[in-house]
């Protein structure tokens, strides 16, 4: 089994979590760590496996020999690093959205491409059991032609080491930022969208969005997004059709519920002991990438597929600007019902 | 790579052999080489579903074995057990380990000659792991006390049959809890006190409703409700949910909620199940042991304490007193 030498760019929430999937995985050696701003979990996970971190990126990017790099910064800097990651002939994993604008994830794969290097999407969704299973019962035909799909997709608002989320210009808000999971995976379940149409709140701006789409196959769909649930994180999926109804909610879906206090930190033993997750969508995203390094099939979401969430989020925003739907040009999708 | 492991199977008349069968003949590295049934009717119907060669004797099928799965009735594994146990093959056990005390430490013998594992899958799912996880470090505080259910609908079948199923829903339903509250807790059974009947299904032979009250070592308390009390087509019906009450938290293990429903035109729900195959990962984790020649992953010692519980429970439904539980 050949070993490849891992780089991770980012030092925040998804940093760690690629970071612990990488340190699980037998054939990644995690060669060093660039971030300006580095949380506790991602340093101590670093003390421990004897990762150095730096904030020099080109220290990472051509001082450490890798084979490829994984980027989990804020979403306005994807762009840029798939760039220099490419210049430098490195294989690339990149947090979704895949950049801030469809001009520039185009450049990305299209830099990519001219450098001979392989771009994947970290489109987490696809890899989810249940939105997975209930893609497959889709295509399968258990419903029958699909006729409305409803996702849902809720947390607390961003804060803290989160802030940039916060800020529209830089995230792109829910839309760019919890809605390209949904649109990324409506368009896989239910093929290429034609037309869609958007509506955001100037009260809350780029905090609560809701999104309908048109598919060519005929089928609707419609995306919630909110940043304003006092609950947390929670998302939820259903889809119906003729032969009936799939739906998934995960606050009622959840093997474990842990709960401490109010204003107590929650209970929490980590997750560090590699034991964890049999079914972790995030380890499956990073381990089909990797093995598409190392010369296997390609990973569930292409490259172009993180293109297409990307213009599909960006078009939701040029809708709610102009109020009015907005027709969208999609490339085909592979496999859909 | 390596020649797949020759595996025979004794006994496949429990509703688990079906899904555990499946589960084998997808292995690249496994070959299931034969099926022995005492019921004959069983083991041709289980051979043609699977187009596995069946043996009209037992001694006959586990010698074309290197390891033995017994995934008989409850009142057939002992005598399967033991001639595995003669013939040096490491076994695994379908649950519970024994109908009797008698049995139970029988078979708890013959793991002195034979690695001997027993299926208490529930150890390998992930939610139930990172719980015990949690306990260790002490994340939650002392826990003093759980409330669990392992519940059903009647399945039918032999579980109707005394004869074959040596028990009712108390031993069928009570390990799986019972080895959770060892496993994750460390705790043993002081005394236990139960109330049983037939509630749910009239004329049945042995109870199908229960419950149990068990004091362990340290404090902690438990109930358990092991009825098979669900209304048939019930969506969930099946259930194996944990709550712990800690002085800094709590958690609830429900292993059966992650899932997509699937709502038909009639207004029938059915639940996908999603997420981890703990069946499947509790195979990998015996064969493993097989292959490495390691200790047992769940030792017959440990299912040994935890079927105590259900005849402590079963001894203290009849007598109407507090039971000490002797394991």
């Amino acid at each position: 089994m050949t070993t490849l030498r891992i780089g991770l760019l980012g030092g925040g929430g998804m940093a760690s979590t690629h970071l612990r999937s990488l340190l699980r995985m037998p054939d990644a050696q995690v060669m060093g760590v660039s971030a300006p701003l580095v949380d506790p979990a991602v340093s101590d996970l670093c003390a421990r496996a004897g990762i150095p971190v730096k904030d020099d990126r080109s220290w990472l990017l051509t001082g450490c020999d890798l084979d490829a790099v994984v980027i989990a910064t804020p979403t306005d800097s994807h762009a840029e690093l798939i760039a220099q990651a490419a210049e430098a002939g490195l294989d690339v994993f990149c947090e979704k959205p895949l950049a801030r604008t469809t001009a520039e994830a185009r450049a990305a794969v299209e830099g990519c491409r001219q450098a001979g290097v392989k771009l994947a999407v970290g489109h987490v969704v696809r890899y989810f059991a249940a939105y997975s299973r209930i893609r497959h019962a889709v295509v399968q035909g258990e419903i029958g032609p699909p006729g409305l799909a409803t996702c849902r997709r809720v947390s607390g608002p961003p804060s803290g080491a989160r802030e940039w989320y916060g800020d529209p210009q830089r995230s792109g808000g829910v839309i760019m930022d919890m809605g390209v999971h949904d649109l990324d995976w409506l368009r896989w379940c239910l093929g290429p969208v034609t037309r869609l149409s958007a509506i955001q709140s100037p009260l809350a701006p780029g905090s609560v969005a809701m999104i309908t789409l048109r598919h060519a196959g005929g089928a609707l769909s419609h995306v919630q997004l909110s940043w304003m649930d006092p609950k947390g994180f929670a998302t939820a999926v259903e889809v119906s059709g003729p032969g009936g109804l799939l739906r998934h909610d995960s606050r009622d879906s959840q093997a474990l519920q842990v709960d401490g206090w109010p204003g107590a930190a929650a209970p929490d033993a980590g997750r560090d002991d590699g034991t964890v997750g049999d079914d972790d969508p995030y380890l499956a995203e990073l381990t089909d990438a990797v093995a598409w390094w190392s010369g296997g099939p390609p990973p569930r979401c292409r490259a172009e597929d993180g293109v297409a969430a990307v213009a599909l989020a960006e078009a939701a925003l040029r809708s709610a600007l102009l109020r009015e739907p907005v027709e969208f040009d999609d490339e085909p999708v592979e496999d859909v019902a | 790579m390596t020649a797949r492991l020759p595996l025979a199977v004794l006994g496949v008349g429990h509703v688990h052999a079906p899904g555990y069968l499946r589960r084998l003949l997808a292995r690249p590295d496994v070959k299931v080489v034969g099926l022995y049934d005492d019921d004959p009717a069983t083991l041709r119907r289980v051979a043609a579903d699977t187009g596995v060669d069946s043996f009209a004797s037992p001694d006959a099928c586990l010698e074309r074995g290197r390891a033995v799965l017994v995934c008989s009735e409850p009142t057939r594994q002992r005598r399967l057990v033991e001639l595995a146990a003669a013939a040096s093959r490491p076994t695994l056990c379908e649950k519970p380990l024994g109908t009797t005390p008698v049995e139970s430490r029988a078979l708890l013998k013959a793991a002195a000659r034979v690695p001997l594992s027993v299926a208490l899958p529930v150890r390998y799912h992930s939610a139930a792991r990172q719980l015990r996880r949690l306990v260790q470090a002490s994340a939650l505080g002392t826990v003093v006390a759980v409330w669990a259910s392992n519940r059903n609908s009647f399945p039918g079948g032999w579980f109707a049959d005394p004869a074959r199923a040596g028990g009712g829903c108390l031993l069928d339903h009570v390990v799986h809890v019972a080895d959770l509250l060892r496993w994750i807790w460390g705790a043993e059974f002081e005394t236990v006190t139960a109330e049983d009947g037939v509630r749910h299904r009239p004329g049945l032979a042995v109870e199908d409703t229960a419950v149990v009250q068990v004091n362990c070592t340290g404090g902690l308390i438990a109930t358990i409700d092991p009825s098979m009390s669900r209304p048939r087509g019930m969506p969930g019906a099946l259930d194996l949910v944990v709550e712990a009450w800690g002085e800094q938290g709590s958690a609830t293990l429900d292993l059966f909620a992650p899932r997509v429903e699937r709502v038909g035109e009639d207004g029938r729900i059915a639940r996908l199940p999603v997420g981890d195959d703990m069946d499947a990962a509790m195979l990998d984790a015996w064969l493993h042991s097989v292959v490495e020649e390691e200790a047992p992953p769940v030792p017959a010692a440990d299912a040994f304490a935890a079927t105590a519980l259900s005849f402590a429970a079963k001894e203290a439904a009849v007598s109407h007193r507090a039971v000490r539980v002797v394991a």
